[in-house]
């Protein structure tokens, strides 16, 4: 079977080269600056005054400035590559309407050097995730769509009789993502409900948009690295269904204890804790396939990243549950522990796996291997310590920071000097971090200068 | 077999979204929408707006906090922060600046904790200049260096603050919300 | 106890809404589109790259 599939494998693949690559370069060209402008940020909480006299460069517009790059720019980027690659794959199908693709990718960036630009200088628009001015906002919403179009087209003339749990993700995002920016861009929300808004499409960004991508890259690369089935695919598909109805009432756990009504506050908090049920659903499927293959993750270094995320999934949810609760929340909240768990999700889980499936698609679509497989372990290394550090020294300096503060003998500069040595281990698991993403790009860019041994054909995955 | 009907699936799919809406974005809209102004709470000043769109643009909110907590949850109370906020307290927020860190003190009413212009100015200067352990940013760019007029303030020996930062400080000052809530 | 009215018309909304869920479901499992199902797990096999 699978020598009569080879032309149709490398007519998809050669089909994605351009669009993917396209989206992965950028992706990565954001990620290296959504890495400078964190580690910057952090560093000014080890040197306030450095760099301290230049507007552009002050930690209010660079913090958020980070935010924005990683999230719409890299994560976004490298998502939509690799839904764009998964979606050929999963339905038999080479990519359709590749135009509305690489269109998309120069109006995502368009709209990213604008919003960022826009930050830096002084334009933001206030609102946590949601900085960008509508010009940006009317770009990427417009990229999405594009790229959404590509993706139902292709979807739509699929060879397969059975749409794999990826796909069900998949196509979940492309509707969910777009009705949830517009609506939440609106500019007719103010006050309290702002404050509502906000935090229902903030949280819901990653329920509709980043956690599906990573979700659909893990249940298919767990599986098919490691070459046997889910564990129980019939459980994933029931799982999706209480994700999507339980993960949309989150978002209003970001405001617990603020003035925003108590029942409302309750229905986030229980929709938090029965988030347990779609994370058991995943970690059954991720991590029971995996048991009894763990020799595997000393050979493929794609699935070592993946693994790692899909770990990091499963923490990082049962942390979530567990820190929406009030009593909970009354330390919690306000601190560094926010951080923390934010970098688990977003880089712990879905970046790791981001990373895996890049280093699984890249090599096919450009027909040319990896050079240096030592790079790349130590990518992994740098990275995986680097979070790890990190999620230890935010949650932890934070859970001491929300008990200082709670405590109202203790002085708030003595909360100040209390964080600092955390704020500095921060710094440094940046600094590992971003070594980490230079060897990646470096390593991408020798793949795209041809630097290193051309691909041969039929390689077991 | 596709286990499911496509249609059935993206209906399903856009009422999971609809769903979540409806109750964390709608329901609350229509309640909170019916919440008028806290009687004795004043409309921005044009200056006082202008500080507010300064602050924006500096990204205070993403170390400061606008909302005070209830007695027992937390030490806002105790910490003398101002009584608990209500939905009626932001009536003219927009955007709103809730915040959710604290890597500096709540300032929802800053202005009547910390009701000096001087102190203000001096610490927006630079905050190390008050408060020796403040890990808060300089912004000198809302001064200038020039012979000052009898009625300034003049920091540092030689530098007077310019519009975005006198407006800044208006809004701060303004931030006031100690009145009994009706 | 004085409910408003509003309350009132969200709890009907919400009982009608619970209600088309419910009949959906029930038509869905008699449709068998929740017949329990793990062979779908091996279609990503189909394009494998050598035979294993």
């Amino acid at each position: 079977m699978s020598d009569s599939l080879l032309p149709l494998r490398r007519e998809m693949d050669e089909r994605a080269a351009l669009p993917v690559l396209l989206y992965f370069g950028t992706g990565i060209l954001w990620l290296l600056a959504g890495t400078v402008l964190g580690v910057a940020s952090s560093l000014k909480f080890n040197a306030p005054d450095w760099l301290g006299s230049v507007p552009a460069l002050t930690f209010g517009r660079i913090r958020p400035a980070h935010l924005n790059a990683v999230m719409y720019g890299w994560a976004s980027l490298a998502g939509a590559g690799c839904m764009v690659w998964l979606t050929s794959r999963l339905c038999q199908v080479p990519v359709q309407w590749r135009g509305c693709l690489i269109a998309s990718a120069a109006l995502w960036n368009a709209g990213l050097v604008y919003g960022v630009g826009s930050i830096l200088l002084g334009y933001s628009a206030g609102v946590e995730w949601l900085e960008f001015p509508l010009a940006a906002v009317a770009l990427i919403a417009l990229a999405f769509l594009l790229y959404a179009a590509s993706i139902l087209r292709t979807f739509s003339l699929r060879k397969v009789d059975h749409v794999y749990v990826s796909l069900w993700y998949i196509l979940a995002s492309v509707v969910w993502f777009p009705l949830l920016y517009v609506v939440a861009n609106l500019p007719i929300y103010s006050g309290v409900v702002h404050g509502v808004v906000n935090w229902w499409y903030a949280h819901n960004a990653l329920a509709v948009w980043f956690t599906p991508v990573g979700l659909a890259l893990a249940y298919y690369f767990i599986p098919k690295i490691i070459g046997r089935p889910l564990y129980s695919y019939y459980l994933s598909l029931l799982g999706f269904w209480t994700f999507a109805l339980f993960y949309n009432w989150n978002g209003v756990h970001h405001l617990v204890g603020g003035p925003v009504p108590n029942w409302l506050q309750t229905i986030s908090i229980i929709a938090s804790v029965m988030m347990v049920i779609p994370v058991l659903a995943v970690a059954v499927n991720h991590h029971l396939t995996t048991l009894g293959n763990f020799r595997m993750l000393r050979t493929s270094l794609e699935l070592r990243f993946i693994v790692f995320g899909a770990m990091s999934y499963t923490a990082v949810s049962f942390q979530g549950s567990m820190e929406s609760l009030r009593s909970v929340q009354e330390t919690l909240h306000f601190t560094h522990y926010t951080i923390g768990h934010a970098h688990l999700g977003v880089y712990g889980f879905l970046t790791m796996i981001l990373f895996g499936a890049m280093y699984y698609i890249t090599p096919r679509v450009a027909r040319w291997d990896w050079p240096r497989p030592g790079w790349i372990s130590a990518h992994f290394w740098l990275t995986a310590a680097g979070i790890l550090i990190y999620v230890g020294a935010t949650c932890w300096g934070g859970f001491l920071q929300g008990r200082a503060l709670n405590n109202p003998a203790e002085p708030f500069t003595d909360v100040v000097e209390l964080t600092r040595p955390y704020l500095l281990l921060r710094t440094i698991s940046g600094v590992l971090i971003g070594a980490g993403h230079l060897i990646f790009a470096a390593l991408f860019a020798q793949v795209l200068r041809r630097m290193g041994p051309r691909r041969e054909e039929a390689v077991t995955p | 077999m596709m286990f499911i009907r496509l249609s059935v699936f993206f209906a399903g799919v856009l009422a999971a979204l609809f769903l979540g809406w409806a109750a964390l974005v709608g329901v609350p809209g229509v309640q909170i929408a019916a919440v008028p102004p806290q009687p004795d709470l004043r409309p921005y000043t044009f200056e006082q707006a202008h500080g507010r769109q300064v602050y924006i643009r500096e990204g205070c909110m993403y170390c400061h906090s606008q909302q005070t907590r209830p007695q027992g949850f937390g030490a806002d109370q105790p910490r003398r922060w101002g009584r608990p906020s209500v939905p009626g307290d932001y009536f003219y927020d927009q955007p709103h600046l809730l915040g959710t860190m604290r890597t500096g003190p709540d300032l929802l009413n800053i202005g009547a904790r910390q009701s000096s212009r001087d102190w203000h100015l001096a610490h927006l200067y630079n905050p190390r200049t008050v408060t020796p352990q403040s890990l808060m940013p300089p912004f000198p760019w809302l001064f200038e260096e020039r012979a000052a007029e009898p009625s300034e303030t003049v920091v540092h020996g030689r530098f007077v603050a310019n519009r975005d930062g006198l407006d800044l400080i208006e809004y701060l000052l303004s931030m006031n919300r100690t009145y009994p809530v009706r | 106890m004085n409910i408003p009215p509003a309350v009132l018309v969200l709890v009907a909304v919400a009982l009608a809404g619970a209600g088309v869920a419910l009949a959906a479901f029930v038509w869905a499992v008699r449709d068998g589109q929740l017949d329990p199902t793990n062979a779908g797990g091996s279609v990503i096999f189909e394009d494998d790259e050598a035979p294993r």
